[in-house]
């Protein structure tokens, strides 16, 4: 009995690390439902304090202008209330010049992605909305998207090493480029990153 | 002496011998008892020969001197079961973008296994569990930073579905090992699965369960409910820990909304509703607690009874009353309340 309880202890690591590594199969498997390439100015680097030698590249995208009215909201489930808990949706970044906004949002991704069949131009990710009441009427935002960061893995993260965090404001010249792939669970990884031709 | 099956039982007949020897000495002083020499040969023999037999099998504290250094050992596992939880955590955030991405999956799969068989290992050299204790926590800090890293690196949508596996491997290990403190572990990784499920259920995003602290009220139910459903015989110190875990989440759940701090699913304006049901549980809790002969839930049942109501009376009266005559009245009615409990004391 006790050994089967050591037993126990050691398989739920061992199930729990196992379905992890299976959704992440599962998310890389088949055609991705979006490849993208980034720079530098939709994707900043983000090194997480001195004695963390993992590094990152945050999201930056445009917040919706205008698309997410009353209807929207209401399609996204929400009421004319005054308060209302956020709510999880899925949200089409579109990569424009210089930049990735937000241009639709869905309750579910399905739609979306037969609406926004470029993959090379649409990001769809999960996301949550949030609703608040301004000049008596319901406004709301994208609170925030699921996977805002993205892990640079080796040997990526080596080309990344010598470059310093992307300053937070200003205009800047971009130093690298990278392919984002999203996969069938909408979850994303970097598929290439190089320097450019300044930085080499 | 048979019949004593766990530590805790064993320190409680130590405790009980001493105090007899404490008695004993005292009424002879006061010549109200005299044994023969005989006599006392004999008692002293036979409880020292229980004494010893306990430190062997339990290794239990039999001087006052033994106790006070060994709660200096619980301490000093728990502040030393944390250092080396931080130690791993921060050499591993060290080095991890060094290493390519199979090792560090290999690395983080492997250190929680390690903890189980260092704690296995240290279980089986030391009856006192101390280095047991330690390794214990350091498995499940090691298990929860497995699976939370493992989601960075591959860019996982956080799910809640982690700490329903840190709340199991948690309560294997507490089990296994009889120790409170991964039970105490287990207890908050699972009350926040079922609160993040149930948040869900409600059609909110789970990470904001702790806004809506409604769906932390079943989780501490469903804590207190455990001792009542399954017999804890091989485990009589578990089902107080159940107890207390389930009411001190009930009562803070039922605080954070009677003062608005967080939102409730069910009703408009809640804030009225939960401070009359927090007296009312506090009120509960000290009854129950009486009645069961179960001191723990009678102090909590108190404590927040007291809390709820003196969180009323600073909404009511802070604002618009003098102050020395807002003091002078939570002054008067400590006193009142004193008397009450006072009074409950006596009929228990």
């Amino acid at each position: 009995m006790k050994r089967l309880e050591l037993l126990s202890a050691v398989a739920v690591v061992l199930v729990a690390n196992a379905w992890v590594l299976v959704g992440v199969a599962l998310n890389r498997s088949g055609a991705p439902s979006a490849v993208v390439e980034l720079t530098e100015r939709e994707a900043h680097l983000v090194r997480m304090g001195e004695e963390n030698t993992g590094l990152a590249l945050r999201l930056v995208w445009a917040g919706p202008t205008g698309w997410l009215d009353r209807a929207k909201l209401e399609e996204l489930g929400f009421k004319s209330a005054p308060w209302q808990w956020p709510k999880p949706a899925f949200v089409v970044l579109e990569r424009q010049a210089g930049r990735l906004a937000a241009v639709d949002a869905a309750r579910d991704a399905a739609p979306l992605r037969k609406r926004y069949a470029d993959s090379k131009r649409y990001i769809i990710a999960p996301c949550m909305v949030r609703t608040w009441w301004g000049t008596e009427r319901l406004q709301g935002d994208i609170l925030k998207i699921l996977t805002p960061e993205i892990h640079v893995p080796l040997p990526y993260s080596r080309v990344l090493a010598g470059l310093g965090n992307t300053p937070s404001a200003g205009n800047f010249q971009p130093r690298y480029q990278l392919t984002l792939c999203y996969g069938q669970r909408h979850e994303p990884w970097i598929s290439d990153c190089r320097l450019l031709k300044e930085e080499r | 002496m048979n019949d004593i099956t766990s530590k805790r039982e064993a320190q409680q007949r130590v405790d009980r011998i001493r105090a007899f020897r404490q008695d004993l000495a005292r009424l002879e002083r006061e010549n109200v008892l005299t044994l023969s020499s005989e006599q006392r040969q004999g008692l002293e023999a036979s409880l020292d020969h229980e004494l010893e037999a306990l430190a062997q099998r339990f290794d239990v504290d039999v001087t006052e001197s033994q106790k006070q250094i060994s709660w200096g050992m619980r301490i000093a596992s728990t502040i030393g079961g944390l250092a080396l939880c931080a130690a791993g955590f921060l050499f591993f955030h060290r080095f991890w973008g060094l290493l390519a991405t199979p090792v560090q999956v290999a690395i983080l799969m492997a250190t929680p296994v390690c903890g189980v068989l260092a704690a296995e290992y240290a279980a089986r050299r030391e009856r006192t569990l101390y280095f047991a204790a330690l390794l214990c926590l350091v498995a499940i800090a090691s298990f929860i930073m497995n699976l939370s890293v493992l989601a960075s690196i591959f860019n996982i949508t956080p799910s809640p579905g982690g700490f329903l596996v840190w709340g199991a491997f948690a309560l294997i290990l507490a089990y296994h090992y009889r120790l409170r403190l991964p039970l105490v572990a287990g207890l908050v990784c699972l009350g926040t699965y079922v609160a993040a499920e149930l948040t869900v259920f409600a059609g909110v995003f789970w990470p904001q369960f702790p806004e809506g602290s409604e769906t932390l009220i079943p989780a501490g139910l469903l804590m207190l409910a455990v001792p009542l459903a399954v017999k804890h015989r091989q485990f009589p110190e578990f089902p107080a820990v159940y107890r207390l875990a389930g009411l001190l989440v009930v009562f803070l759940a039922l605080l954070m909304l009677s003062l608005k701090m967080g939102k409730s699913y069910l009703l408009a304006d809640a804030a009225v509703f939960y401070q009359v049901t927090g007296l009312v549980a506090g009120a509960l809790a000290i009854w129950m607690g009486i009645r069961h002969r179960l001191p723990a839930m009678v102090n909590l049942g108190a404590t927040f009874f007291v809390v709820f109501l003196y969180c009323r009376f600073v909404a009511w009266w802070w604002d618009w009353m003098p102050k020395y005559l807002f003091f002078l009245i939570i002054g008067l009615i400590s006193v009142g309340l004193l008397s009450v409990f006072k009074r409950l004391r006596r009929t228990a």
